[in-house]
Parts: C-alpha cells; sequence; structure tokens
C-alpha cells in the first residue's frame, strides 16, 4: 500500500469507502495495483473501474510528501495508450465524495433508465416524434447525447411554470474509453442549461417536482428526479470545475448557481475568458447570454471574441442588433458583425485539416481534425492574429502565398488606400493582409499589401449576420 | 476596443446614385408598413443602403467630411437630397455636412466606419450584468395554484410598489385561462385606489409599447343585454374543435404565430384589436363577444389590453365572456354537435 493511502485509511470516512472500494475491482489491494499497468505513477491507488478500459484512482502522496497539492483527488488512469493530456484527469476531489456519490448515482440508474427508456421516450415518441409535432416547453422532452453511437447521457426536462424554471425528472450519465473525463456530464450539463435559458425562465434548475406523461394510455406520474436531488453525477463534476451544486437547496440547482456552472461547461480559451469576465462587470452584458450563443454557436470563439474586443457594441448585438430605423448604429453593428464572421471563416479554414481533396486517403475522416490554431485580437487595430498556421500550406484565399505559421488579418468590407498604407506601417512581425468579401473591388493603390478574399459575398454574409441576429432575439423565450 | 469614425461622402449626383437612392426611400417606407417581425421589406431597405454606402466607401475621388458619431436614436435615416426626408434626431454637424454636400450638387451618404485604429468615445460601459434572477418560492403550492400565485404576487407588487420601483408583470408560460382571470381581478377598480398603469415585459426580454391599465374599469359579473353577440375563437388554426360553435376568428394564426420578440406580437394584438373593437362597436348599442380562448399569451394579453383601453374610452360598448378550452378525459372525443361542452366560461368583462 503506497505511504499516503495508509495516512488516508486513518480517516473516519474513509472505513465507509473502503470495503466497496477495492472489491469492485480486485480481491485485494495488490492486486488493483496491477490493473493499472507498468507505466502508471505508484502514488496512484484504484478504486473502481469506470469503463472497461480506465480506472478512477485516488492520488496517495508519498510520505515525503504529505501536503502534496494533489493528495486525495480521484483521477481516471486509462489502461490504454490515450494523448497524456487526457490520462489523469480529476473525476472528484475527494474519496468520499467520489464514493458516496456513485453509490448515490448507481442506485438510482436502473429506476432512471427504465423511466427514460420505457416511459419517457416511447411516450415523446408516440405524441410528438409519430406525429411530426413539435412540444411546447412545458411538454417534458427526452434528449440524448451520444458520441460515436454510444450514449453518455440521458436526461428529460419541462419548464415549469410554478417556479418559472426547469423541472428535470431524469438526468444520467456515465464515462466510455473513448470520451473525455466528464464529457458527458458538461455536455448534458450544457444541454440543459441552454434549455433553460431558451425558455427564459429564472434559471432554477429543480430535481423535486411531480411530472407526469402519457404513453400508450397510461399515465405515468414522476415525483421529480429518481435522486430528489440535484444528480451525484452532476454534482460530481461540479467539485471538479469549483462549483458547489446544491448548496443552498439540496433539490435545485440556484439560478447563481446555474450561472456559475453555465460559465463552467462553456468551453473557451483563456483569452476569451477573461475577456467575458471583463465585460460581465464593466458592459451589462449577461454571462448566460454570452453562454448561449456561444454553446449554440450563434457566435463562434473567435467570432464572439472579436466583437467583444474590437466593438463597444458587442451588447446591442448579441441581444439582436439596433432596429433597422437607427441606420448609424445598424452600420457600424454590420460592418463588425461581417468582420467576425470573416475572420471566424478563416479561422475554420485554417484549423481545419479535413482531407477531402487529399487523393491519397480513401477514408474522408471529418471529427478531431483541428489543427490547434489559436488566436489573439488586437482590440485597438480591430485586428486577428492565428498561431500555429501549417507552414508548409499556402494561406488560404491568398493566391499561392504562404510558409507562415502566423498570420495577421485585418478583416473589412472596404479595400481602401488608407486601409492599405494602415496595414502596411503597421509593425506587427507576422504575415499581414486585409481580409474581405469576395466582391470588394481593389484600388489600385494597394502598396503591396496581401489581400485575402474569403469565398462569400458581401450580400451572403450579411445574410448569415441576419439569421444570427435573428436567432439572438428570439432564441430566448 | 477600435475607435468608430462616421463621415458624411458626397456621391456624385447620377441618375444611377438617384434612383438607388429613390429605392431605398421606397424599401424605407415599405419596411415602415410591415408587420412586426416581417424582414423582408427591412432584408432589401439594408441591402439597398449597404449597395449605397460601399459606394460612397469606395469613391476615393468623393469629398468626405469627418463627422460626429450620432447617438443611438429610434429613427435615423438619411437618404436623398430633400432635408425634410432626414430624421431630425441627427447632431447639428452631420446635417450642416450633409447640406454642404447637397450645395455643392452631390448626394450626402453617411458612412460609417466602426473599425478604425484608436480608442473609442464611447466604451459601452453599462457597469456589471444584472444579477442572476430571483428565485420564486411557491410556498408548497405546486400545479396551477402555483402558477396562479406567481402571477398574481407579480400584479399585487405592480399595484402597491411605488411608480418608481413599479416592475412590469410577466404572463410568459402562464396558462391562458389564469392570466385572464388574475389580469380581470386586477383590472377592477378598487374603492380610494388610483390607477396603475404597468409595463409587460415577456421572458425574452421584449416589452409591449403599451402598459396594461390595472384598478382602470368599474368591472361588473353580469353581461349586458346586447344588440349583437359573436363568438369568435381567439385565433385561427389552432383548435379545430372550436370551430363549430364559433362565428370567427378574432385574430389570424398566420399574422400572430410568426418568430419574432413577444413584445411585438402582444403590440400587434393590441393594434388589430383596438381596430377591430371599434369597428364591431360603431352603430351597435351594445356587443357581447364569446372569446374562445388559446394559450398564446401574447394574443391574450395583447386582446385585453386592448379591451381594457377600448372600454375606458367607450364604456358599456362591449363586454367579453372568455371561454376557456378543456381538453376532453380519455381518449375519445364526442361529435361535432357536443363540443361546446369542451369549453366553460370564465369571469366575463363589462361594465
Amino acid at each position: 500500500m503506497p505511504p499516503g493511502l495508509a495516512a488516508l485509511a486513518q480517516e473516519p470516512d474513509f472505513k465507509f469507502a473502503e470495503p466497496w472500494l477495492v472489491r469492485s475491482i480486485a480481491p485485494t489491494v495488490d492486486e488493483a495495483f496491477s490493473l493499472l499497468g507498468p507505466d502508471a505513477p505508484e502514488n496512484l491507488l484504484p478504486i473502481a473501474a469506470l469503463d472497461d478500459e480506465s480506472f478512477a484512482c485516488v492520488v496517495c502522496a508519498p510520505a515525503q510528501l504529505p501536503d502534496d497539492a494533489g493528495n486525495g483527488l480521484v483521477v481516471r488512469w486509462h489502461t490504454r495508450d490515450i494523448a497524456p493530456r487526457f490520462q489523469a484527469d480529476v473525476i472528484d476531489i475527494g474519496i468520499v465524495d467520489y464514493v458516496s456519490s456513485v453509490d448515490e448515482e448507481l442506485a438510482a440508474r436502473r429506476d432512471g433508465l427504465r423511466r427514460m427508456l420505457d416511459q419517457i421516450g416511447p411516450a415523446y415518441e408516440e405524441s410528438y416524434l409519430d406525429k411530426e409535432k413539435r412540444p411546447r416547453d412545458f411538454v417534458i422532452r427526452p434528449v440524448r447525447i451520444a458520441c460515436q453511437n454510444v450514449i453518455v447521457g440521458l436526461a428529460a426536462f419541462a419548464q415549469d411554470s410554478t417556479f418559472d424554471g426547469l423541472s428535470v425528472v431524469a438526468w444520467q450519465t456515465c464515462e466510455v474509453p473513448h470520451v473525455a473525463t466528464h464529457e458527458g456530464n458538461r455536455a448534458l450539463a450544457a444541454l440543459t442549461l441552454c434549455d433553460a435559458f431558451r425558455n427564459g425562465g429564472t434559471m432554477e434548475i429543480r430535481f423535486d417536482r411531480d411530472a407526469r406523461v402519457s404513453c400508450q394510455g397510461r399515465r405515468v406520474v414522476y415525483h421529480g428526479h429518481v435522486e430528489k436531488a440535484v444528480p451525484a453525477s452532476l454534482r460530481r463534476y461540479g467539485r471538479t470545475v469549483g462549483v458547489d451544486l446544491g448548496a443552498k437547496d439540496p433539490a435545485a440547482i440556484t439560478p447563481a448557481e446555474a450561472r456559475e456552472l453555465f460559465l463552467a461547461v462553456t468551453p473557451m480559451p483563456a483569452e476569451l475568458r477573461a475577456r467575458v469576465d471583463d465585460v460581465m462587470a464593466t458592459r451589462g452584458i449577461s454571462p448566460e447570454r454570452i453562454c448561449f450563443s456561444l454553446l449554440s454557436q450563434i457566435w463562434r470563439e473567435p467570432e464572439l471574441d472579436f466583437l467583444l474586443a474590437a466593438s463597444a457594441r458587442a451588447a446591442s448585438i448579441l441581444e439582436g442588433g439596433a432596429p433597422w430605423t437607427d441606420r448609424a448604429s445598424r452600420q457600424a453593428e454590420s460592418e463588425v458583425c461581417r468582420a467576425a464572421v470573416m475572420a471566424g471563416m478563416l479561422f475554420r479554414r485554417l484549423n481545419s485539416t479535413d482531407a477531402a481533396g487529399d487523393a491519397s486517403s480513401a477514408v474522408r475522416v471529418v471529427e478531431d481534425r483541428s489543427k490547434g490554431v489559436t488566436w489573439h485580437v488586437d482590440e485597438v487595430k480591430a485586428a486577428i492574429t492565428f498561431r500555429g498556421v501549417d507552414a508548409t500550406a499556402p494561406v488560404p484565399w491568398a493566391r499561392g502565398t504562404g510558409g507562415v505559421d502566423e498570420v495577421t488579418v485585418f478583416p473589412r468590407t472596404a479595400l481602401t488606400s488608407d486601409l492599405a498604407q494602415a496595414v502596411a506601417a503597421d509593425d506587427s512581425a507576422a504575415f499581414k493582409a486585409v481580409l474581405v468579401p469576395a466582391d470588394v473591388p481593389s484600388p489600385p493603390d494597394l502598396d503591396g499589401v496581401v489581400v485575402l478574399r474569403c469565398p462569400d459575398r458581401l450580400a451572403d454574409i450579411d445574410k448569415d449576420i441576419e439569421r444570427r441576429l435573428l436567432t439572438s432575439r428570439i432564441s430566448r423565450g | 476596443m477600435s475607435a468608430e469614425q462616421a463621415l458624411i461622402v458626397g456621391l456624385p449626383d447620377t441618375a444611377a446614385n438617384r434612383a438607388l437612392i429613390a429605392d431605398i426611400n421606397s424599401a424605407a417606407a415599405r419596411s415602415r408598413k410591415a408587420e412586426p417581425g416581417d424582414r423582408l421589406d427591412i432584408a432589401r431597405f439594408e441591402a439597398l443602403t449597404t449597395r449605397l454606402e460601399q459606394l460612397a466607401v469606395n469613391d476615393a475621388q468623393a469629398p468626405r467630411i469627418e463627422v460626429s458619431m450620432p447617438r443611438p436614436s429610434a429613427e435615423a435615416l438619411l437618404f436623398g437630397f430633400d432635408q425634410r426626408d432626414w430624421s431630425p434626431s441627427w447632431p447639428a454637424d452631420v446635417r450642416a455636412a450633409a447640406a454642404g454636400a447637397v450645395a455643392a450638387g452631390r448626394l450626402p451618404v453617411l458612412v460609417v466606419l466602426p473599425l478604425t485604429e484608436g480608442s473609442p468615445a464611447r466604451r459601452g460601459d453599462l457597469g456589471p450584468a444584472a444579477a442572476p434572477a430571483t428565485r420564486w418560492d411557491s410556498d408548497g403550492v405546486r400545479g396551477w395554484k402555483a402558477v396562479e400565485a406567481r402571477f398574481r404576487a407579480q400584479l399585487t407588487q405592480a399595484v402597491t410598489a411605488a411608480a418608481d420601483d413599479r416592475v412590469p408583470i410577466s404572463p410568459s408560460g402562464i396558462q391562458n385561462s389564469v392570466v385572464t382571470e388574475t389580469l380581470r381581478e386586477f383590472t377592477a377598480q378598487v374603492p380610494g385606489c388610483a390607477r396603475v398603469d404597468v409595463p409587460v415585459e415577456y421572458r425574452d426580454g421584449s416589452r409591449s409599447a403599451y402598459a396594461f391599465p390595472l384598478r382602470s374599469l368599474p368591472l361588473k359579473g353580469q353581461l349586458a343585454a346586447a344588440s349583437l353577440e359573436l363568438r369568435f375563437a381567439l385565433l385561427s388554426i389552432r383548435h379545430t374543435e372550436m370551430d363549430a360553435v364559433v362565428d370567427g376568428a378574432w385574430l389570424r394564426n398566420a399574422e400572430v404565430s410568426r418568430p419574432r420578440p413577444a413584445g411585438q406580437t402582444d403590440d400587434l394584438v393590441y393594434d388589430i384589436s383596438r381596430v377591430q373593437l371599434a369597428e364591431l362597436c360603431r352603430g351597435e348599442s351594445h356587443v357581447r363577444l364569446y372569446l374562445y380562448q388559446t394559450g398564446l399569451e401574447t394574443a391574450v394579453v395583447g386582446f385585453y389590453k386592448a379591451l381594457a383601453d377600448h372600454l375606458l374610452r367607450y364604456p358599456r360598448s362591449v363586454s367579453v365572456q372568455p371561454m376557456y378550452y378543456e381538453a376532453p378525459r380519455g381518449r375519445s372525443r364526442g361529435p361535432v354537435g357536443e363540443q361546446s361542452a369542451l369549453f366553460r366560461k370564465g369571469t366575463p368583462w363589462t361594465v
């Protein structure tokens, strides 16, 4: 037994967990260690099988480092080769929390599954799918999240006017070998929160309210979620991202907790996250709207970053834009949106490794094919720099120019001599270019500035923007 | 963030540019007449104005004067030679620069360049984001009673708060019978209490242009004798069960159920209802309407707001008997002749 575990075993709560632990995977502690393989760190004690290819392990501090930072964390150890960044992801912050939460989760799993698969799913199919009818928000709607045909999350919820929030009657997730740790929880939480936002209520999410469905003429009544509380798996995920769910009311995620959770489940690079924190504090933009815009991809990450960084009008844009009668505001917002859309388009082109045109490959793989390009927005110049660009390939839309790993673009919809001079005079060391729509005329004196012409014309971009703004206007309520 | 620059550009006075401006003005006029949520003419207007603005930006020879950036305004259009067509909200220097362009025989075009290098004059600072919403606790009450209690609490808060502290009522997601009955209760006059106009805001954040006049009408419980009695479904093509018992539909579903902010739908229903109520009551001593309602809260609130305002102006001209649809129990439904049994009467709105 590692020395750290011996100390841990002295704690009173540990006694509750210990019999359950090792017996679930091996007859003895030593045999449990052998399951991890030779590459595993020596201070990991496996306590439970997460799936066929990974174990939940307690991090035991070496005796000489009793206050080691990771001591007591529960992490996931994969027994097959995976990318190092996915190895030893935190599952929970403590063994007792982990064991008790898994206990609660597993105790409710069978009833929850039966509820989803035998009752709510068929009822929804009978009442809505078969009739090609769209349900209102107060109808219990089942949700299923799958990755490569493996289901990782199931839930069912409905907007409940009695407390003006979302009532959840089913919510369960699982870990599977090919999906990152807690990704099922994160994705299902994101979907749940987006639904709560779209319904327009207070964002409170309750797990203890009555609900009923009718299936094949039979009425089934549920008295809340099977666990009658915020599901243990969701609380466990919350602990790993620093959000204490159900702290104020064990059966509910309060609006304040929902806000924290929404921010936690929405993926953002560090720079964008810092900008979001800033605009929340100074420009009155609600974090729920930002998270919803990102998760529903109304605005993608580099686009939103550009909007927030380069324009004082981001709040109005995220709410659907100025009225058409205020042409000056509308003009300014349109120009910023067009620049953001073009920058987003270029980012996807730079970051994609889709081998559609690759004659040497027989199979076209479209999943997980990003190159890892990052971006930085210069908020004063309203320029965006892409880093980590493939230097062996030509820069897209640059007529063969290439051989660079960093590209700075100035997205605009007019190509003027003044702009060309400003770009030429820019002291950035990166490859610089103006990014314009396909149909923008070029002045004769471009001063050698490279022009990237995105494939869409101005009118096409405007249609795309109109769609996004309309979605922003009517997505809530 | 970057700075914004506004320019008045004087485009050449050519037949093509004049035609473009005429098209823009035509599209603007059509857009004003369009129903709320109908973006067809607005999209045309914006496409045409973008063309004009692009012409101005790309014309290197056209004279241009930098002007102050106009502040956000409800109406800010500046197209063509005629200054009477320019919105009055434009700053003086914008109007002067535009007038200068006209005097020089050129067509003034306002061009806004928002991504100019520099610091903005206005950062758009609005302070911190609104705090998370307050939870509603129904004190153990469940089901529709809890919904009613929540809506009632909103209305009570609205009529008791001082004018400065008054928050809008939000009827989103509440059953139409609960909305109708609770609003009726609070629309009735209370001795010693003044009328309270309370704004209506929906869950999408949109607010109706018309406030609801609470404590404004001396409502009675008995319907008066009528010279004309009509039965209307509130919305067409919603519940075909109603077709057998109604004379017509008050609102066309195709007009009302469109993707648009809820506040705009409320306003549309209000405007239509005011016109139709005035038309129906013309030449009649008293009109009685049986309104077979459906669950679109924007339509319900818009209609009763219009009814209240109509009754304030023409007392005793009309009374409305709400009829609430009740889904039949079990799967079997009776023949058409028995369909009226699917509705129950609400409390009449009559003075």
